[in-house]
């Protein structure tokens, strides 16, 4: 069978298939949840060092896996934007981008929820949170600069040039971050978790990650299907407008 | 026409308008020590710690004051329609764009490592942190340049866009902040600079070569 996919590039043919999508991806996403969160919780052994509170990373490691991931996926599809002049590959990574900063925030809050019981704080500026944080800001400045210009084709753009750029300066912050820890390793703490890690807990956390993942192509869906309507409705209202300007001439 | 009179033609322009505006120069310069002076007056004159935060304090206000002069960049070439030109002429636009940022870098990023000494003294600094702080600042602070002509150029038309630059290229600022504060932090420390100011070199020179470019598709994107 040959699948026309360039038809589905059109955000007119696109729009039905994504609606159609999202609700099977967002219950995929609830079955494989619940399932992570039952592996999670009863079938995942206690941790010797850390007890039951160890639990959190079934939440915190699949999203920070998510947000990180989400941004190369805009950055993929902001580069097939930029390409192929292709609207929709710009509408669906702005779709993505409010998921990836609340997984990122999702995954600093854990984080912090984790440290505070295990080393005693809330917070340290090592490698992994300081770039997650920043990880946040590049999302959040993804966002406002998309709402800065009144052009569209500008924004989508713009926004995909600093999307880019972001994601080339992800690896940088990291390794500078890294760079500066082992400069003053004072008496700093190693987030590294027990070296050995059951198979089951590995299994929880892929469940929810796939989770995660579902859920975040059901809602992208949604929101390109949203903002599919509101630049229809703009093209509408701008064409009635002229039309009435035209008839008073 | 020879590419190289209009890339000398365009670096005397934008000197002669940089000293037309001399003013602007040093309201920079004096912007710069004033938030070094708030950073010295919040240390309630605790000498020593002062001291320790010094090369972090004066990094963190050139910065600072370098982001403020990045919105003259391109808007007024952008609104008395300059800009045009430069994507017209017979030049590459990352060479008009190179010097463009060379020339903004000489008259806001220079003057204030120039006032840096006097600032380290005052923060009780020695000779040999001075040293490596101004090494550190000239290593790093084109850098900065650079990034935030990216910034300039993606916000290019945007209303209150000096806010919108600030939140765009702070992220983007890290590494450079942490490689340049730790070059003159490791002098005062009792370490070793070199590795810091090396890798703020490295920085420099990927940032020479791919910047200029970056910032010429913007522009286009901005101009069309």
């Amino acid at each position: 069978m040959k699948i026309n996919w360039y038809k589905y590039s059109s955000p007119k043919t696109f729009a039905p298939l994504a609606e159609k999508l999202a609700p099977r991806f967002l219950s995929v996403s609830l079955i494989l949840f619940i399932s992570g969160l039952y592996v999670s919780f009863f079938v995942a052994p206690t941790d010797f060092q850390q007890g039951e509170a160890y639990r959190i990373i079934f939440i915190h490691v699949p999203a920070a896996w998510m947000s990180m991931f989400l941004y190369l996926v805009i950055a993929f599809w902001n580069i097939v934007g930029l390409a192929l002049k292709s609207r929709l590959s710009f509408m669906f990574a702005q779709s993505i981008a409010p998921t990836g900063a609340i997984f990122s925030l999702i995954a600093l809050t854990t984080g912090a929820l984790w440290g505070k019981p295990m080393w005693g704080t809330w917070w340290v500026w090592d490698a992994r949170l300081t770039s997650e944080l920043i990880l946040l800001f590049l999302y959040i400045g993804y966002m406002l600069l998309q709402t800065a210009f009144e052009n569209q084709q500008r924004a989508d753009r713009t926004s995909a040039i600093f999307a880019l750029i972001g994601s080339i300066n992800i690896p940088v912050i990291y390794f500078s971050v890294v760079w500066w820890n082992t400069l003053h390793q004072g008496a700093s703490i190693s987030l590294t978790h027990a070296p050995s890690m059951a198979l089951t807990m590995i299994y929880g956390m892929l469940l929810v990650g796939l989770a995660f993942w579902s859920y975040s192509i059901g809602i992208a869906c949604l929101r390109v299907c949203y903002r599919i309507q509101i630049r229809e409705q703009s093209i509408i209202r701008l064409t009635q407008a002229k039309g009435k300007a035209d008839a008073l001439e | 026409m020879n590419p190289w009179v209009i890339l000398k033609a365009l670096f005397l322009r934008e000197i002669k308008l940089a000293l037309h505006r001399r003013a602007n120069i040093l309201t920079l310069g004096y912007f710069y020590i004033m938030i070094a002076t708030l950073f010295a007056v919040s240390m309630n004159g605790d000498a020593k710690a002062l001291q320790s935060i010094a090369p972090s304090a004066l990094w963190v206000s050139a910065l600072f004051a370098i982001m403020l002069s990045l919105n003259h960049l391109f808007t007024d070439d952008f609104t008395d329609k300059t800009i045009e030109q430069l994507l017209l002429a017979p030049a590459p636009l990352s060479m008009l764009v190179a010097i463009k940022i060379f020339v903004q870098w000489l008259t806001s990023a220079f003057p204030l490592i120039l006032a840096t000494p006097f600032l380290g003294i005052q923060f009780g600094m020695g000779a040999a942190e001075i040293g490596s702080l101004l090494t550190s600042l000239l290593l790093g602070t084109p850098t900065l340049t650079l990034i935030g002509a990216i910034g300039a150029a993606l916000t290019l038309g945007t209303k209150g866009s000096s806010i919108l630059i600030a939140v765009l290229i702070f992220p983007l600022y890290i590494p450079t902040l942490i490689f340049g504060s730790s070059a003159a932090n490791a002098t005062l420390f009792g370490h070793s600079a070199e590795e810091a100011l090396v890798m703020l070199a490295a920085l420099l020179i990927i940032g020479i070569i791919t910047i200029p470019y970056a910032v010429a598709v913007s522009l286009r994107i901005a101009l069309e």
